[in-house]
């Protein structure tokens, strides 16, 4: 892991990793858009609005995946100080706030005509609004202070100490009773769901993950820009 | 590398203080954080008249009734153990049937519970209709009886 | 053109599920623009600074 810390080596990297994901994520939403949308059966409950879960699922996936990544850098950074992890977890904040807004508003509309409501406040969507809430502070947070350093600790200890939502989010469903349906794909006696349905759903995920690591990489290469920009603009100053 | 070690486990430990203070207060607030009641705790709870609850449990087979011309439902709602009638007024959710969880608000008074909302609750399986109506005709289905396929 | 609207339809539902997939669309699409942007404006602006350092340096 140490050796990725080295930006150089770093880069070397993404160049390397950056086809594969573009090419993962535009096979994967093809075929899985595909199947979402024309080869998976109406479920025998829920009829066509099956379908809503295939990028809703995903989204609450990556919203959650994208926090886990920024806050173990983000750890990362506070314990050794690497720029690497702590521009990973600058990167990864738009990111997945972004998939927490997708997953907010397609449960909503998931949620009106099954459930007879856009909104209710039970445990696991209140868990997810906070979710959103702390990514929007990370944001914040990192713009926050004249010291970029002051400013990107104070964001890294906000998602370090926010981390204990995943968790909570995750267990909502079994700890809490709530309006939200269980688990079906992770779970211990295997998915609830059909393979018609899971085939979609999973490509779906995959696209998805292959359009985080895209744009993780178009990001980073974007913030070592900006960051080598402040150093020569502080040395200007300082001449 | 002492201080980073330093910083490690004191970054660890402070995360597992933190931890530990959010399961004492979600403890402490568990009774506010579960979003329904069910009708054994409804009937078993001692609860203010005109509190307003919400309720879930299963739509009990057989006991929905629309009286003719009138917009009001009753219905049972049931945890297998308890069973409770509760009266509504208004639109149902599509994924309103017999044998289907729900959750409705309203209050409880004199063993009857008024619905002034009703929300349906799904279960996490996802399967199209020729492998549920499989399902139940080997005699595999572990659902509910009567959530037949939708036929809107 | 009858299989076109029952398609579109979604057995009812259409008004739920092409406003989820299409703000799914345009979300995505929209960090994508942004991303390519953000990197495409950090380059221009090391470019013109590297040139004013390299010009300032030789002066």
């Amino acid at each position: 892991m140490h050796r990725l810390a080295n930006p150089t080596r770093f880069l070397r990297l993404c160049n390397m990793v950056k086809p594969w994901a573009m090419a993962i994520t535009l096979l994967c939403l093809a075929t899985g858009l595909y199947f979402s949308l024309f080869k998976s059966p109406p479920d025998y409950q829920q009829s066509d609005t099956v379908r809503i879960m295939y990028v809703h699922v995903p989204a609450a996936w990556m919203a959650m995946f994208c926090y886990s990544a920024m806050a173990l850098s983000s750890a990362a950074a506070l314990i050794w100080g690497h720029l690497v992890a702590q521009l990973i977890a600058k990167a990864t904040a738009p990111i997945g706030a972004s998939f927490t807004f997708l997953a907010l508003i397609t449960g909503s509309l998931w949620g009106k005509p099954m459930w007879g409501t856009w909104w209710v406040w039970d445990a696991r969507l209140t868990s997810v609004l906070i979710l959103f809430f702390l990514y929007l502070g990370f944001i914040v947070l990192h713009d926050a202070f004249d010291d970029t350093s002051r400013g990107a600790r104070a964001a890294s200890i906000l998602a370090v100490v926010g981390a204990v939502n995943v968790p909570i989010i995750k267990f909502s469903v079994d700890w809490w009773n709530t309006l939200h349906q269980p688990a079906s794909v992770v779970k211990l006696d295997g998915p609830a769901i059909h393979s018609s349905m899971l085939v979609p759903l999973l490509l779906m995920a995959c696209g998805y993950t292959g359009f985080y690591l895209w744009m993780l990489i178009v990001r980073m290469r974007a913030e070592f820009n900006s960051n080598k920009i402040r150093a020569i603009r502080i040395r200007q100053a300082n001449r | 590398m002492k201080r980073k070690n330093k910083r490690l486990s004191m970054i660890s430990a402070a995360f597992l203080a933190i931890c530990a203070a959010m399961a004492l207060i979600l403890a402490a607030f568990e009774d506010n954080i579960v979003f329904f009641y069910s009708p054994t705790e409804i009937i078993n709870n001692e609860l203010q008249a005109n509190q307003r609850l919400r309720l879930g449990g299963l739509v009990e087979e057989g006991s929905v009734q629309r009286a003719t011309g009138s917009p009001i439902i009753t219905f049972n709602v049931t945890d297998l153990i308890t069973t409770v009638p509760i009266t509504f007024k208004g639109i149902l959710p599509d994924l309103f049937r017999e044998g289907q969880g729900i959750v409705a608000e309203g209050n409880f008074r004199g063993g009857k519970f008024f619905a002034t909302e009703v929300l349906a609750k799904h279960d996490e399986n996802y399967m199209p209709k020729e492998i549920a109506e499989a399902l139940k005709k080997s005699g595999k289905w572990k659902g509910a009886e009567n959530a037949l396929p939708q036929t809107k | 053109m009858s299989q076109l609207f029952t398609f579109l339809d979604m057995s009812g539902y259409g008004n739920f599920i092409w406003p989820a997939f299409g703000i799914s669309a345009i979300i995505l699409l929209g960090i994508l623009v942004h991303s390519q942007r953000f990197l495409k404006r950090t380059e221009k602006e090391l470019e013109t600074l590297n040139n004013q350092v390299n010009t300032s340096d030789i002066a």
